[in-house]
């Protein structure tokens, strides 16, 4: 079989390739860099991180939520886990911060524990902070939901 | 205005296997409970509810039915309700 | 709150209970709860796609996009954990700049060196590329053309590429950048074993009263598997953390006993330990007298760099680096005995109470050891004499193959150990542990493939650095680069990748999901399909090997590697590739093309696209009319069977979430080398080496040697190189997930703030980082996760517009021809 034939394929599936049908010099093709290889560009300047405690919406259920404040010095270690002094369940009465999900409190047997399971000790694992960096490129994932919206709406 | 939230958590309700019917039709008849897959011994039971406290006494209804040996709280997710949602 | 949230919240939360409660789930997690919604979420298992752990997750599709993504209840590796990378795989594949099409370097409609790149048809580039391959064979013969590849293949796309390289073109010259990872430890593995691959498995995690990191930051680098330690040594008060590393990280926050050394002198510390054991009687006598020989190493090797540099020229024993001769335990004894613990102190700026207290923790007979590692020793001029000294200690103690005694070498991409090494992706290897300058392993190869005999040539093709020098010198004209991004990976960017790629006789080829600097620097792009917009297969680095299926079409015209590969097979015939003595002589293979003979050899296609599961899309099967991973499987797990590497049969890792090898009889293997764990030990002997003829490890005496390149006068403090935990295969998937990207958006030259003092620097200042070779632009860090000591900065190389591999040096072990990314001299001045 021709490469052709998997190609007319695709394209009966109703794929665009008008997007890509302008060539590209080559500085302009690596998106995360723009620029030729030989140049040195001038770094950004350093950003700072988003500091507005407002949530932001999960992508999906199981993503861990990202952090919206600084965490700058924080201690994580056999001494201390700072995080756990304002998200732990019985801190978060005098922090108002989100307790952390039960999940942290089972073990690699998913056996209940009175504490945060060591296994979740360090949250910067999951949990990030971010930057206020402007992104390179956007990403096109789709909420499930927006999905969901699209498809009752065709269907009904 | 508080926002509103939902709490989902789910369990594995470890049952008498003579009692099974029994323990899934008091389940079934409880507001906030689902139920899903089971064995002979396992039920994989749903909760949801407005506050984690509602989970917690929905878990020990569950705990008191005559037949459940033990209840396990296997995952949990809560969420904000957006503006208008219910 | 519409009902669609809700139902998907609460499928998700039964899925999760259903897995843990170890029940069969229905073809789709939706019929766990009725609602008419949930009929359209499919939920099925993959591996992650980033580090060499080989988390598993359940990846959640719906439309034909990927949704959501969990970390996978019933794996053993992560029991439903993921790291912060993995939370976010499911938005991996949906970057707006995804390449949707083929595109050649053109000028008014032809082929250009210098032009811009242009959209064309695959028949197009594959025609372009044909008519290059062609001419140049033709001209210089198969050592002119050449491919590089990864441990990001799949296992058939990297065993699919050994034949068309070694089978189809008669070319050696196919290496992957796990050259750049893990040569070390496959060098140590083969020199110290005489077998790949780690003896124990994670399980030793939950075993252990000790753990040592070598070299190795696995709270960023492998998170998961820094979870189970971190589970145990907060759940065992008495297990104590040793980390060792050339400037503090985040693994030290849980260290017992931190430890930061003075680079390149791991070497003599290892020593140290070994020579504390035998002065203090803790060997065990008995393991050694049964289980081990011992060897003096050569020594003055050089440093792996062009024959023309001083320092090669310098060295003694270049061309016989790899050899050594017997010796016995005394003369071992005599050898380290030389690294006491004041002179070893000295060297390594390491008080000799945390030397002692690091030696204490092995030499104690009532601790069970587990040291990781990964590349601090790995990416090291003298990086398998860092591996073989490391099992010498385990060796000397019998800390070996039992449950939570492991010297374990970690990887870091998915499939390290699965394609790159098991598959033997290597320009010296054929797969199954073999090599192509062994003639019985050529005939075996040849055997199975049914090819005519004397079609792999004997001769070791060129390894990934020799392949940059090569193109640089004109002698590889032909090259094909495949899931990775070298141009941004190697060392010395200036003075041979870029000048080697860029080359005008030179035609480069890049198949990428995105438009990454070595597409930049290419000639013709080709799209691919990744992660589950096909069906796969990764080995991780405690043997096991995980499959999944195809999810999700690829965008535009995208095709997976495996496809590309076969495809071009097509192109050429038998009479164009091998020479006219060999098709005199098997005269049946006359005008046959290579795709006929590498994958309608009588094995690939013997299981037909109706033994391809109906519930999942399989492009590869569709399009060539069989089910092309099966029979690709198959015939390279005929490799192993028998020989120590067996695999299970191909359907049988559908079903399960992972194999640890050898499975013999249907089971896995936990700890190679002893008995009762491992089927290929003999009753009665205990613990048996098998990789070696007389089934004796060997102990080696190998001596301190310097760095090649140290700060000095002029450029005066040393750089390492290294990963951040956000990113991971130089950023070409992370940067482009928002979340990940924000998290660690630019790469820092982290520094201690007296060095930055000395040079009038503050936090955030912009700087350029110069070595000998070249320099890169970026800005000073004092603070934040990586502490370097005074005398060392560290720049994370993830960075498309950050190249640190400009200032790097192309140094290399000698033996395993791996790259030190770790250490060189540099200077830092105010940009």
């Amino acid at each position: 079989m021709k490469a052709g034939k998997i190609l007319s394929m695709i394209a009966l599936l109703g794929f665009s390739f008008s997007l890509m049908a302008a060539s590209v010099p080559e500085e302009k093709i690596a998106t995360l860099r723009l620029a030729p290889i030989e140049v040195e560009p001038t770094p950004p300047a350093m950003q700072k991180v988003i500091n507005s405690d407002v949530k932001q919406v999960r992508n999906y259920p199981m993503q861990p939520p990202v952090i919206p404040h600084r965490i700058d010095g924080y201690q994580i270690d056999l001494k201390v886990n700072k995080c756990m002094q304002c998200h732990a369940r019985n801190s978060t009465g005098h922090s108002q911060a989100p307790m952390v999900s039960v999940t942290h409190y089972m073990d690699r047997e998913n056996n209940f524990l009175a504490s945060l399971s060591p296994r979740r000790y360090y949250c910067t694992q999951c949990h990030v902070s971010q930057l206020d960096a402007k992104i390179l490129v956007e990403n096109d994932f789709v909420d499930v939901k927006e999905l969901m919206k699209h498809s009752s709406t065709t269907e009904h | 205005m508080s926002k509103k939230e939902i709490h989902v958590t789910s369990l594995i309700v470890q049952v008498h296997p003579d009692q099974m019917g029994d323990v899934r039709e008091k389940i079934m008849a409880m507001e906030n409970a689902e139920l899903s897959v089971n064995n002979e011994m396992k039920i994989v039971v749903v909760i949801e509810g407005p506050t984690q406290r509602s989970l917690m006494d929905d878990i020990s209804t569950i705990n008191a039915i005559p037949g459940v040996l033990t209840a396990t709280m296997v995952y949990h997710q809560s969420e904000e309700l957006e503006e208008g949602e219910e | 709150m519409s009902m669609n949230r809700r139902e998907f919240m609460k499928a998700n939360a039964a899925i999760a209970a259903a897995g843990v409660a170890g029940m069969a789930l229905p073809a789709t997690a939706s019929n766990l709860i009725t609602s008419s919604e949930q009929t359209k979420l499919e939920w099925n298992k993959a591996p992650c796609r980033f580090c060499g752990t080989g988390c598993s997750v359940i990846v959640a599709t719906r439309d034909g996009k990927v949704v959501a993504t969990h970390g996978d209840a019933k794996s053993e590796v992560n029991k439903g954990l993921n790291c912060v990378k993995g939370y976010f795989l499911s938005k991996i594949m949906y970057g707006r700049d995804r390449l949707q099409t083929p595109m050649l370097r053109m000028t008014d409609g032809k082929y250009d060196k210098n032009g811009e790149f242009t959209p064309v048809s695959w028949d197009m580039a594959f025609d372009t590329m044909a008519e290059k391959w062609k001419k140049t064979i033709k001209a210089k013969g198969p050592t002119a053309v050449g491919m590089f590849g990864s441990g990001q293949w799949t296992v058939w796309e990297g065993y699919a590429a050994v034949k068309l390289m070694k089978a189809g073109f008669g070319s050696n010259n196919i290496d992957p950048n796990a050259r750049h990872c893990m040569a070390s430890a496959v060098g140590g593995f083969m020199r110290t074993f005489g077998i790949d691959e780690p003896m124990g498995c994670y399980d030793d995690m939950e075993a252990a009263d000790a753990f040592v990191l070598w070299g190795s930051n696995m709270a960023e680098m492998h998170p998961i598997l820094w979870t189970r330690v971190t589970d145990r040594r907060l759940s065992a008060p008495h297990v104590k953390v040793a980390v060792l590393s050339t400037f503090q990280h985040r693994s030290f926050d849980l260290a017992d006993l931190p430890i930061v050394f003075t680079p390149q002198t791991d070497l003599a510390m290892l020593n140290f330990i070994a020579n504390y054991i035998i002065q203090n009687d803790k060997v065990d006598k008995d393991f050694i007298s049964k289980h081990v020989n011992f060897r003096k190493g050569e020594t003055d090797i050089g440093y792996g760099l062009r024959a023309s540099h001083p320092l090669q020229k310098k060295a003694k024993n270049v061309d016989t680096a790899g050899d050594s001769t017997p010796i016995d335990f005394e003369e071992f004894k005599k050898f380290v005995a030389d690294y006491d613990v004041e002179s070893v102190s000295k060297l390594s700026g390491v008080p000799e109470h945390k030397l002692i207290e690091l030696a204490e923790l092995y030499a104690d007979p009532k601790k069970k050891v587990t040291s990781f590692w990964t590349m601090g020793f790995n990416q090291h001029t003298r990086g398998v004499w860092c591996n073989n000294l490391i099992y010498n200690i385990h060796l000397l103690v019998g800390k070996i193959s039992t449950p939570g005694n492991s010297p374990f070498s970690l990887t870091g991409q998915p499939s390290a150990c699965g394609t790159a090494r098991e598959v033997g992706t290597f320009s010296h290897r054929l797969p199954a542990d073999m090599v192509v300058t062994n003639p019985k392993h050529r005939k075996l190869a040849e055997d199975i493939w049914n090819i005519p005999s004397g079609i792999i040539p004997p001769k070791p093709g060129y390894h990934a650095v020799e392949q940059n020098r090569r193109l640089k010198d004109g002698d590889l004209n032909c090259y094909w680069v495949q899931v990775n991004n070298n141009m941004q990976a190697a060392a010395n960017m200036n003075e041979e990748g870029l000048p080697g790629y860029r080359n005008p006789d030179n035609f480069i080829v890049v198949s990428d999901a995105y438009p990454t600097v070595t597409t930049q620097a290419g000639d013709l792009i080709l799209p691919s399909a990744m992660w589950v917009e096909k069906e796969g297969a990764y080995g991780n680095a405690e043997r096991r090997t995980q499959f999944w299926h195809q999810m999700v079409q690829a965008p535009g015209e995208s095709m997976s590697d495996l496809w590309q590969l076969m495809e071009f097979s097509k192109r050429f015939t038998t009479d164009e590739v091998w020479s006219k003595d060999v098709l005199d002589a098997n005269p049946e293979f006359k005008g046959k093309t290579l795709f006929e003979v590498l994958y309608q050899n009588g094995n690939v296609e013997k299981f037909p696209l109706s033994d391809t599961d109906p519930k999942f899309m399989n492009n590869e099967a569709k399009h060539f009319g069989f089910y092309v991973q099966k029979g690709l499987f198959e015939e390279y797990a005929e490799f192993g069977r028998g020989h120590g590497h067996d695999l299970a049969d191909f359907d049988r890792y559908h079903t399960e979430h992972g194999l640890r090898w050898p499975v013999v009889d249907g089971k896995e293997t936990k700890w190679r080398f002893r008995e009762g764990a491992d089927p290929y030990v003999k009753a009665g002997k205990g613990f048996e080496f098998y990789g070696k003829p007389d089934g004796k490890a060997v102990i080696f005496a190998l001596p301190y040697e310097p760095a090649p390149e140290m700060p000095d006068e002029e450029f005066d403090i040393w750089l390492s190189t290294g990963r951040v935990l956000e990113h991971w295969h130089s950023g070409s998937m992370t940067q482009r997930v928002p979340e990940l990207y924000k998290a660690f958006p630019d790469a820092v030259c982290f520094m201690h703030p007296d060095d930055a003092k000395k040079r009038g620097l503050r936090r955030g200042d912009e700087v350029k980082v110069i070595s000998r070779r070249g320099e890169i632009k970026t800005r000073v860090e004092t603070r934040g996760r990586n502490k370097p000591p005074v005398g060392l900065v560290f720049v994370p190389w993830f960075d498309a517009s950050q190249l640190i591999n400009k200032v790097t040096l192309d140094a290399t072990d000698p033996l395993s021809k791996q790259t030190d990314f770790k250490k060189c001299a540099v200077k830092i001045v105010k940009a």
